[in-house]
């Protein structure tokens, strides 16, 4: 029992820092980034490699989660000229691009057979019994701090001119806020938190392979940012709690449900689709939607 | 003569074939309000483009207090002080008319990321301030009661205030209006013309307004320049442009115009 709690802590943990760094992009910024999967993979794949060669794990997560922000305002520059819709299916393209170089460079990823034996942080420090739990602990360290500094930003003279830019990027333009290299930041910022979450994957599940990083994640994530809330960091947590719980539920599903498992399996999908269109027509703004930021004289406590 | 602080020499821009503007010329004197009209489809919005960077143009010169503005990117020409607002007025759904005024403030600490989050002392002194210095310009643009409103709940006449009390907290020192009057009420634009001179008084700002309220120009401009088809047609004091056949002829017609 124990260990099933703290497998849905730690994935809730690892999907959390994912949605709050799509949540940041899209709620905040305005960016549609179809890509997710593709800077989750970067991530998981940079920290895999990275500690597999004998580099430390705390910096091949701050390798993974820098690759990762580095990719991401990097697609930034061919695509500047594109308009909002078609630099989404950009992004589509870019994931699919990054898992089949995963699955097709096999000096540099081993293909299909993935990563094996990836080393767990903390392993080493904490006794035996005590690991996933101690694990689990990492990563919601993790999440708190990458909230913390996401609030701080969106609060800051930086989250107003994004918030500008989402809603009339003319706007920001005529008041002489440099558009691009604001929305470059934005992806960065995103790309570094969803590629940690990808690097703590990794560590988590101690295998990967490009199997891990089908497109239906990046759908999966984008389910946990609309249903918690578009623009509301705080409750991508409750989104990411939803769809988790569900996604998992198969395993208990399959005692209740006379149908075949792996036909349970495929229909979670199919649910997952369903949710999101319900969400967009009943609910656009998610179940929490971002709270109106209200500013009272004396109001100081910017950020808080 | 001083130096214009806007000066258009011979611009030309067509939109594969069609001559939008050819030609046009107009100068804007520093702390005037200068008008911009002419019938629907003669080509002002698109001067405002050109001028203020959103859209490139084909041949003639921009001069802003003398400086080449054309060829540069629309945030830095705003830098230097000409700020420009839109005809739909650009409502931000989703953020308030506060959040609007302080995003819109010019030079901030902290709109870069690394700085948002290491200098919080610096931006906790410079938002106090900052919202000191909103409340103030909303509290002439009558917008005070609306401070914590999302701008998109706000009227038609409201948002063209937001607008105009953006380009204040963003310190420009030339600001072109488009259309400010179209869909507000008459109170409202007599308002809008007393708030507009007074900032050019009390704030030494500069004006260049596209309109088509003819009481809202001759209430409120020095100089107007009348457009057509693409060209400059006409220019003097609105007294001078309402008595011009030429300019009645393209406002109402050949015959009626003989008749006026």
């Amino acid at each position: 029992m124990t260990d099933i709690v703290l497998y849905f802590a730690t994935m809730i943990g690892i999907y959390t820092i994912a949605a709050i760094g799509l949540n940041f992009q899209y709620g905040i910024a305005g960016l549609i980034n179809f890509g997710v999967v593709g800077f989750f993979a970067i991530g998981a794949y940079t920290s895999g490699l990275l500690t597999l060669a004998g580099v430390p794990v705390w910096a091949g997560l701050l390798a993974g989660a820098l690759m990762a922000g580095l990719v991401s305002a990097l697609i930034a520059l061919p695509t500047q000229r594109l308009n909002v819709h078609y630099w989404a299916i950009t992004t589509v393209g870019l994931a699919e691009v990054i898992r089949l170089i995963l699955l097709n460079e096999d000096w540099l990823t081993r293909g299909s057979f993935g990563l094996v034996g990836i080393p767990r942080p903390l392993d080493a420090i904490v006794p035996a019994g005590y690991q996933t739990a101690a694990f689990c602990g990492l990563v919601w360290l993790l999440a708190i701090a990458c909230y913390l500094a996401l609030r701080l930003l969106v609060s800051s003279p930086f989250g107003r001119v994004l918030k500008a830019v989402r809603e009339e990027n003319d706007l920001a333009l005529s008041l002489g806020k440099p558009v691009f290299s604001i929305k470059v930041r934005a992806l960065a910022i995103g790309g570094l938190l969803i590629g940690l979450a990808g690097a703590l994957y990794a560590h988590y599940l101690t295998f990967i392979s490009p199997a891990d990083f089908l497109p239906t994640v990046t759908i999966i994530i984008w389910a946990m940012v609309m249903i918690g809330g578009r623009g509301n960091l705080a409750a991508s947590v409750v989104g990411v709690a939803v769809v988790t719980v569900f996604l998992n539920s198969t395993r208990f599903l399959k005692d209740v449900i006379a149908l075949d498992p792996q036909m349970i399996a495929s229909l979670r999908m199919v649910v997952i689709g369903l949710l999101i269109m319900a969400i967009v027509v009943y609910r656009p703004d998610g179940l929490f939607p971002e709270r109106k930021k209200e500013l009272a004289d004396g109001d100081t406590h910017a950020g808080r | 003569m001083a130096t214009p602080m806007l000066a258009v020499e011979r611009l030309s821009k067509s939109f594969s074939g069609f001559h939008a503007l050819q030609d046009v010329s107009l100068e804007v004197a520093e702390r005037s309000i200068v008008g911009l009209v002419g019938p629907n489809g003669c080509g002002k919005s698109t001067l405002f483009n050109c001028v203020s960077g959103f859209l490139p143009f084909d041949s003639g010169q921009v001069r802003f207090r003398g400086e080449q503005i054309g060829g540069m990117a629309p945030h830095r020409i705003a830098r230097l002080g000409l700020v420009r607002t839109f005809q739909n007025g650009h409502a931000t759904k989703r953020m308030t008319v506060l959040e609007n005024m302080l995003m819109a403030a010019a030079g901030q600490t902290g709109e870069l990321p690394l700085q948002a989050l290491l200098r919080r002392a610096a931006i906790r002194t410079q938002q106090t301030a900052q919202l000191g210095r909103a409340r103030e310009i909303l509290e002439t643009l009558k917008l005070t009661r609306v401070a914590n409103e999302y701008a998109g709940n706000l009227s038609g006449g409201q948002q063209k205030l937001l607008a105009l009390g953006r380009a204040v907290m963003c310190d420009a020192d030339l600001i072109m209006l488009d259309e400010p009057a179209a869909g507000v009420n008459p109170t409202l634009v007599r308002e809008f013309v007393s708030m507009v001179r007074d900032l050019r008084d009390r704030s030494a700002k500069t004006f260049l307004i596209i309109e088509h309220d003819m009481k809202f120009i001759s209430g409120a401009c020095d100089h107007v320049f009348v457009l057509s088809a693409g060209r400059n047609l006409s220019s003097g004091t609105p007294a001078q442009m309402q008595r011009d056949p030429r300019v009645l002829e393209v406002y109402l017609g050949k015959r009626h115009a003989a008749v006026a």
